[in-house]
């Protein structure tokens, strides 16, 4: 490659990393994953902040879990504690695969010991395709 | 025990037995093939090779009587066999019987296992009279492959693990979301693509170690290149179709980290498949072309770690288990005996030529490159995200949506430019004067296309109507190529205009089919600006009789309907959908309850209405309450989605024409090698 | 009984596969032993594709012309260059054709 070409490579690819920099310490470093026992121990912030909550849902009030319609509240618990948090899903889509003792992500904040989700942020993990065992499709 | 039980579980042990024998038996003959290719390399033997070769078919026949054995399971309802039992039920239609042999993570395995052996035997009969050089390193290498794979299916995860306990008269059933002609079919497509890109790749290495870097093995496997990036392309136009009728939240693409993990291959692989146009042309861009196939058969590897060890996040990611380990070292080996050879090779691998201009298609070619590796780049940054900042910070942070979306149209409206630039500039050098004459029209277009459509009022979305300015750009300068190239052509032939157009296209398949695929883009980038950027959306709770807009749409609830099918009960809300006044249709969006399910089972079945003017009304049942009467109905209108599903069918046409050989080209390449050819004879 | 339909169906597929993979080793040699190629067929081969490069550009560059990519001037520049890279390779298969051929095949 002759001098003036390699330049301009050199400033294209210069170009590339400084859109990706630039956008990277503008919008921050994320938004935090949380698991229900880091939530509780306000870590990072979590509990002052709209973050991404992990867990297994473990039972729905007034309702079926299989069946729930939002709004609706639901306990999710850790995998490795057995701390629980109530967790209320004010409104948007429930996915198909969602039922009791099945993982979960679900988007919000903490308020007044609750956590209130986003509507439509709630997923739902496919739990048998690839797991080692089946307990049900 | 019951007599039935006690019957099938006998024919449950042949079918087991057999079957785990038959991939034991792979596992032995693809470890012998490795093994023979590498003595038939050093020693020159043809019959060691030819043994070699046929220990992969017969691996490959072996593999099929596996699949044929499973299949034979599911559709027996054979509940002595694990995944049998974990993933079907008596009252699961037969195509997903059928279908469901992949729903399974050791099914999945040996699909893979599969499509493995069958590519590499028909690799190995294609070059039964060529190639002889570079023949035993690539049967090593695609050995090497199905040795590993044929190891997680026996050892790590067989599909033949009998049911553990006493055998029920009835299976788990098969996912809801599965039960879908798009979902069945979505794994093929992606599996014939990831495992594809092994061919070049062990073209790659087998060229690096017989100091074979003439372009022979170039020739040899770009078709092979082209069939495993269209069907990587179709597969994830397949999920993303079966996401928008399936899922039901409205869209057809998350940024999901399974998802990603497709793209990013296929972005490697596009990369790929102009630069080494490049070097095929100017003998230019060697190494970099070693570098791009080994980086696309490494990421389809990186991208079936992220869907099975469960490490990030994902609607698609499971529990943890021995493959991702397993293929996380399967990953290191093959890159660290890439990165290997390479360095021991660069001396051979010097450009013919130097880039002279940036103005020129060498160049274009280089900054598409670039662009689309930054864009798979900033995909893996964003999947692996969540892993890294753990590492670092002990607390998992994600990046979402906004953040893909951002460089979507950072990375892609430039791309897009280039897709119509690339085909109109020289090779070499463009002068200021040829690109005015060749661009002054495609240009001119574009400027008043954008006007026009602004003054309509897409102004709104400055990415969207930027993207609709550039593909307006591309498809002039795609039909300016089309009608100056049947002109040239007639000029020298004669004929009419369909004859010159077919001639054309027959003589250069690679370019002609090229423009068809950079059509099908074109498609495709309308319709994800058309639905992101100017789509709608409601949500209500309706009585019947009761009424909500959306997008200049009105849908009338009338009441609640019940069908029955063989394995469920539909319960759906009809909704009259009206325009301006005139009756459009009906929509039914139901909520599906499953009755082959042990745990209570229910998916939500959206309904859409396509209209001819491309636009999508799309209806979600989010809840009934039966007490009150009412029904709380989300509808979406989301206009041209259907050009994204369009632009799938013209992508394989324009790949089709490029796979299509070329008799002239054939015999070319054999007049060409005929030196070799007569010493390999 | 079942056992023994297993093991009879087992040691049928095992014999089929044996008799494939071991075939070429049974069946009588076709052809000449395997040759590598020397430096001069690599050469030979470089040159060759160095000249097929040159006429696909010549090719290219009459498309391009005819559909106005290209100008009159850079036309005949570019095609002056292209046409003096065919000659200069197959110069050098000439050169080669009338060497004596003493390389032998890489170990």
């Amino acid at each position: 490659m002759t001098a003036a070409p390699r330049l301009v490579i050199a400033l294209a690819v210069a170009a590339l990393l400084a859109v990706f920099l630039v956008y990277q310490v503008a919008r921050g470093s994320g938004q935090l994953v949380v698991t229900v026992s880091q939530l509780r121990a306000d870590k990072d912030g979590a509990a002052k902040h709209t973050v991404q909550l992990t867990g297994t849902a473990v039972s729905c009030e007034r309702v079926d879990c299989a069946t729930a319609q939002a709004p609706f509240t639901m306990v999710v618990k850790d995998e490795g504690s057995t701390q629980t948090v109530p967790v209320r899903y004010t409104g948007g889509s429930v996915p198909d695969a969602f039922q009791q003792g099945r993982r979960i992500i679900v988007t919000g904040h903490m308020v007044n010991g609750q956590f209130v989700a986003n509507p439509d942020s709630l997923v739902t993990k496919c739990p048998s395709k690839y797991s080692g065992g089946g307990s049900g499709a | 025990m019951p007599e039935q039980v006690l019957g099938r579980r006998l024919g449950g042990l042949t079918l087991a037995t057999v079957g785990s024998a038959l991939l034991l038996l792979v596992l032995a003959l693809v470890s012998y093939a490795t093994v023979a290719s590498v003595l038939a390399g050093l020693r020159r033997d043809r019959r060691l090779m030819r043994s070699a070769g046929n220990a992969v078919m017969a691996a490959f026949v072996c593999t099929v009587s596996a699949v044929v054995l499973l299949e034979i399971a599911l559709v027996r309802h054979d509940f002595s066999i694990a995944v049998v039992l974990q993933h079907t039920s008596r009252t699961l239609p037969t195509p997903y019987l059928l279908t469901s042999l992949w729903a399974s993570q050791p099914g999945s395995l040996l699909l893979w296992l599969t499509v493995l052996t069958g590519a590499s035997s028909l690799v190995t009969l294609q070059n039964r009279h060529k190639n002889r050089e570079l023949m035993p390193w690539v049967t090593a290498v695609l050995g090497g492959c199905m040795v590993f794979f044929a190891s997680m299916a026996t050892i790590i995860s067989s599909p033949f693990e009998r049911t553990a306990g006493v055998v029920p008269r009835d299976g788990f059933g098969l996912d809801p979301s599965l039960q879908n002609p798009y979902m069945a079919a979505h794994p093929p497509a992606l599996y014939l693509g990831y495992v594809s890109f092994a061919v070049p790749f062990a073209f790659a290495m087998a060229a690096l170690i017989t100091r074979r870097t003439d372009a022979r093995w170039l020739a040899s496997v770009r078709r092979w290149t082209l069939f495993a990036w269209a069907s990587l392309g179709v597969g994830m136009l397949l999920g993303a179709h079966w996401a928008y009728v399936e899922i039901g939240w409205g869209g057809y693409w998350g940024w999901d980290p399974v998802e990603n993990a497709a793209l990013m291959p296929w972005l490697a692989g596009t990369a790929y498949l102009h630069s080494v146009m490049v070097q095929e042309k100017r003998g230019m861009l060697k190494v970099w072309n070693v570098v791009l196939v080994t980086a696309t058969f490494a990421l389809s590897i990186f991208g079936t770690f992220l869907t099975r060890s469960g490490v990030v996040d994902s609607i698609h990611s499971f529990v943890q288990s021995p493959v991702g380990p397993a293929l996380l070292v399967f990953l290191s080996i093959v890159l660290a005996f890439a990165t290997t050879l390479l360095v021991w090779r660069l001396p051979l691998l010097r450009s013919d030529h130097k880039l002279e201009s940036v103005v020129s298609r060498e160049a274009t070619f280089l900054f598409n490159n670039l662009l689309l590796l930054a864009f798979a780049f900033v995909i893996l940054w964003g999947v692996v995200f969540p892993l890294l900042s753990e590492a670092v910070r002990g607390v998992r942070s994600t990046v979402s949506v906004p953040y893909y979306n951002f460089f979507l149209v950072a990375f892609g409206l430039p791309l897009l430019a280039l897709t119509g630039i690339g085909p109109l500039i020289a090779w070499r050098r463009a002068t200021p004067g040829s690109l005015w004459r060749t661009f002054r029209w495609p240009v001119i277009s574009a400027a008043a296309g954008g006007a026009l459509l602004a003054l309509l009022g897409l102004g709104s979305s400055w990415p969207g109507l930027t993207a609709f300015s550039l593909c307006i750009f591309v498809t002039v300068t795609i039909g300016l190529e089309f009608a100056r190239g049947a002109s040239a052509r007639r000029a020298m032939a004669g004929g009419s205009w369909p004859r010159a157009l077919v001639d054309l296209v027959s003589r250069n398949r690679r370019r002609y089919g090229g423009y068809v695929v950079h059509l099908a883009v074109v498609l495709l980038v309308v319709g994800i600006a058309a639905s992101g950027a100017y789509g709608s959306v409601n949500q209500a709770v309706l009585k019947p009789g009761q009424s909500m807009q959306v997008g200049g749409y009105t849908l009338t609830y009338t009441g609640m309907r019940s069908t029955t099918g063989p394995n469920y009960v539909d319960t759906a809300a009809r909704l009259v959908v009206s325009r301006g006044g005139s009756a459009q249709g009906t929509l039914y969006p139901a909520v599906r309850d499953f009755t082959d399910h042990t745990v209570k089972t229910q998916s939500n079945e959206v309904d859409i209405r396509h209209d001819l003017r491309g636009v999508d009304v799309y209806t979600i049942l989010q809840g009934a309450d039966p007490s009150k009467n009412e029904v709380v109905i989300k509808a979406l209108v989301n206009p041209m989605v259907s050009l994204i599903w369009l632009a799938g069918l013209v992508f394989v046409l324009g790949a089709a024409i490029t796979i299509w050989p070329d008799p002239r080209e054939a015999r070319q390449l054999a007049r060409r090698y005929s030196t070799a050819l007569a010493k390999e004879a | 009984m079942s056992t023994a339909i297993e093991a009879a169906v087992v040691a049928v597929i095992v014999a089929t596969v044996v008799v494939a993979v071991a075939w070429p080793f049974l069946s009588p040699e076709r052809g000449a032993p395997e040759q590598a190629l020397s430096p001069r067929d690599r050469s030979r081969l470089e040159l060759m594709e160095r000249r097929d490069a040159a006429y696909a550009g010549l090719r290219d560059l009459e498309q391009d012309h005819r559909t106005g990519k290209v100008g009159d001037e850079d036309y005949q520049s570019e095609r002056r260059r292209l046409r003096a890279e065919a000659a200069g390779a197959l110069r050098g298969l000439d050169t080669l054709d009338s060497e004596p051929d003493t390389s032998s095949p890489e170990e």
